[in-house]
């Protein structure tokens, strides 16, 4: 079978696997979802279970979850009546991934050229400037910065909007985006640089240089394809990060996407919306990883899936 | 022979000892407890003059005293997750590494998959589920720690495994579990290391982040989380109670970041 068919095939047990963990770990949670400061009268919550099937047993339950779900069908949130998690999903998916790509191309673009800038001058004034500069970045959660940010930039210098959301003004993103992704741009910075270095030190470099090639030519194909391997595959931990961080920063900033959602879904036993989310932004990782194997080919062709998969290297 | 140790892990090194030890012992000496309500300063900025050195919160309770709890809680936290993930991260490296075949194989996979995984996920799973204890949220820690330390310490084995003292004590009929006890995992200890305090700082911010959402560590008890997460509730008012207890925060995971590193230039000089 094709190599890159396959890589992408092997993510459907995966996804299986990770919707039957949690399906599991949500489950095994104490407390359901109509648990209220007052206890509800048993046939009202006789009637709550028929009608959300959770009156069925579990084994049944599971299977008529995964029948809706590969149907598109996430079922109905149980907690904020009257929504489907589709309907959740439909407002706050596109918040969310809006944040997340931002940030992420962010951390790339600014995070590489540091990376690469502070291998050039080893040892030199701007190296000992920028890499201090990212283990602080990386020291430094989301969490930390968002607030902070908020409260230079939007309470006291009055730049920009401490909170809120009007259906995606540029103003409204700049804060959030810029707290979620300098954890990852300091990672990548480093990474690159790391990298960088090692790949500085290669023969073919020396001899790119030694034939007189520009070294514009000498940085986008020599230096870089190869430096991009590891921060590359760095890709799916960058953006499993900047995954973790909205739930922070989504918060924060008061933005309607769906990291509010997966805390609030998990204390409140909300089973569908929580299962929903681990669903959809799994396979968003998956795909991610899956992309990243296919790219690495293209960049390094050792790392190619059908030379990796036949041993031959 | 006495190898020098590095400047700047000896220094780190310090700064960690100091932080430690007056978080353990300085509240002692406060004239305020972590949960002492003062009632003539409610919310008061730092000041020498009021005994609030970094001020107070909404309760009137102490800051100082507070953050150094908050400090304790999360150093404690952040280590027993490692060691406990360093249990697991050997363990399984060790076994996949040495055994070879088809149990790594399976190991692998699984490390692999894990690893793609969206793993905040299943920590606020698992703290849901396991309820909200101290133990809990270790556990939910340790369980995403060991992954990284799973694959360096197969690697290391793997080397291992071709050594003559390995094959001299298979030859004499030494079982499998003692020649990984005494052959292979003294001999994986400097990376190991190295990798445990690599992953310290990951496991602080990990606890701190579950804190700032709610699911770690619970009020009155403080951690650094918890305490950030109260403070960027009040950060126009009292910007305090966010600064202290992040700059803190950011501190220690800097300063424990620069002694991994600084451990692994010492230990693997190629390594950057």
């Amino acid at each position: 079978m094709n190599p890159t068919l396959r890589r992408l095939l092997w993510n459907i047990p995966v996804l299986l696997l990770i919707v039957t963990l949690a399906f599991a770990l949500v489950r095994l949670a104490p407390g359901g979802p109509f648990d209220q400061e007052q206890a509800l009268a048993p046939d009202v919550k006789a009637n709550l279970d028929r009608a959300y099937g959770l009156d069925l047993p579990l084994s049944q339950q599971y299977g008529r979850y995964l029948w809706r779900l590969v149907h598109g069908d996430f079922g109905p949130s149980m907690r904020l009546r009257d929504f489907t998690v589709n309907d959740l999903l439909r407002v706050g998916l596109p918040v969310s991934l809006s944040l997340g790509v931002w940030s992420l191309l962010l951390a790339l673009g600014v995070g590489i050229p540091i990376g690469v800038l502070a291998a050039y001058h080893r040892g030199h004034g701007l190296e000992r400037v920028l890499m201090p500069l990212m283990s602080l970045g990386v020291a430094i959660p989301s969490y930390v910065t968002a607030p902070t940010l908020a409260l230079v930039f939007g309470i006291y210098l009055h730049w920009l909007p401490v909170a809120g959301w009007e259906a995606g003004a540029a103003r409204d993103l700049v804060l959030p985006v810029v707290a979620l992704s300098l954890p990852t741009l300091a990672t990548i910075a480093r990474l690159t640089r790391a990298s960088a270095l090692d790949v500085l030190e290669m023969s073919f470099l020396r001899t790119a240089r030694a034939k007189g090639l520009s070294p514009l030519h000498t940085l986008f194909w020599h230096l870089l394809p190869p430096t991009l391997v590891p921060v590359l595959a760095y890709l799916g931990p960058a953006a499993a990060g900047i995954l973790t961080g909205s739930l922070v920063v989504e918060t924060v900033f008061g933005l309607p996407g769906m990291g509010r959602y997966l805390v609030q879904g998990a204390l409140n036993r909300d089973y569908t919306l929580v299962l929903g989310q681990v669903v959809v932004y799994a396979s968003l990782i998956l795909v991610i990883n899956a992309i990243v194997d296919v790219l690495q080919g293209f960049l390094d062709p050792r790392l190619r899936l059908d030379a990796r998969d036949s041993g031959r290297l | 022979m006495r190898v020098a140790v590095p400047l700047s892990v000896r220094v780190c090194a310090t700064v960690l000892v100091v932080v430690a030890s007056a978080s353990v012992v300085l509240p002692y000496l406060s004239h305020w407890q972590a949960a002492t309500l003062d009632w003539d300063h409610v919310a008061v900025s730092p000041s020498w003059s009021a005994g609030h050195v970094f001020g107070t919160d909404r309760l009137g309770r102490d800051l100082f005293v507070r953050t150094l709890a908050g400090v304790r809680v999360s150093l404690a936290i952040g280590l027993l997750a490692t060691l406990v993930s360093v249990v697991i991260g050997v363990t399984v490296g060790a076994v996949a590494g040495f055994l070879g075949g088809r149990t790594d194989a399976l190991l692998m996979r699984l490390v692999d998959v894990l690893y793609s995984l969206p793993y905040i996920f299943f920590v606020i799973l698992l703290t849901v589920s396991l309820g909200r204890s101290p133990l809990a949220l270790l556990l939910a820690i340790a369980a995403v720690g060991w992954l990284t330390m799973a694959r360096v310490v197969r690697a290391q084995t793997q080397a291992l495994r071709q050594r003559e003292f390995v094959t001299a004590a298979r030859a004499i009929g030494v079982s499998t579990p003692a020649i990984l006890w005494r052959h292979i995992v003294p001999n994986v200890a400097g990376p190991v290391v190295v990798y445990a305090t690599l992953t310290v700082p990951s496991l602080i911010l990990l606890e701190s982040f579950l804190s700032f959402l709610g699911l770690g560590v619970q009020e009155p008890a403080a951690s650094l989380g918890n305490l950030m997460a109260q403070g960027a509730a009040e950060m126009e008012a009292a910007p305090w109670m966010l600064l202290v207890p992040g700059s803190f925060l950011v501190g220690i995971v800097l300063v424990i970041g620069i002694l991994g590193d600084a451990l692994r230039d010492w230990v693997d000089p190629r390594a950057r």
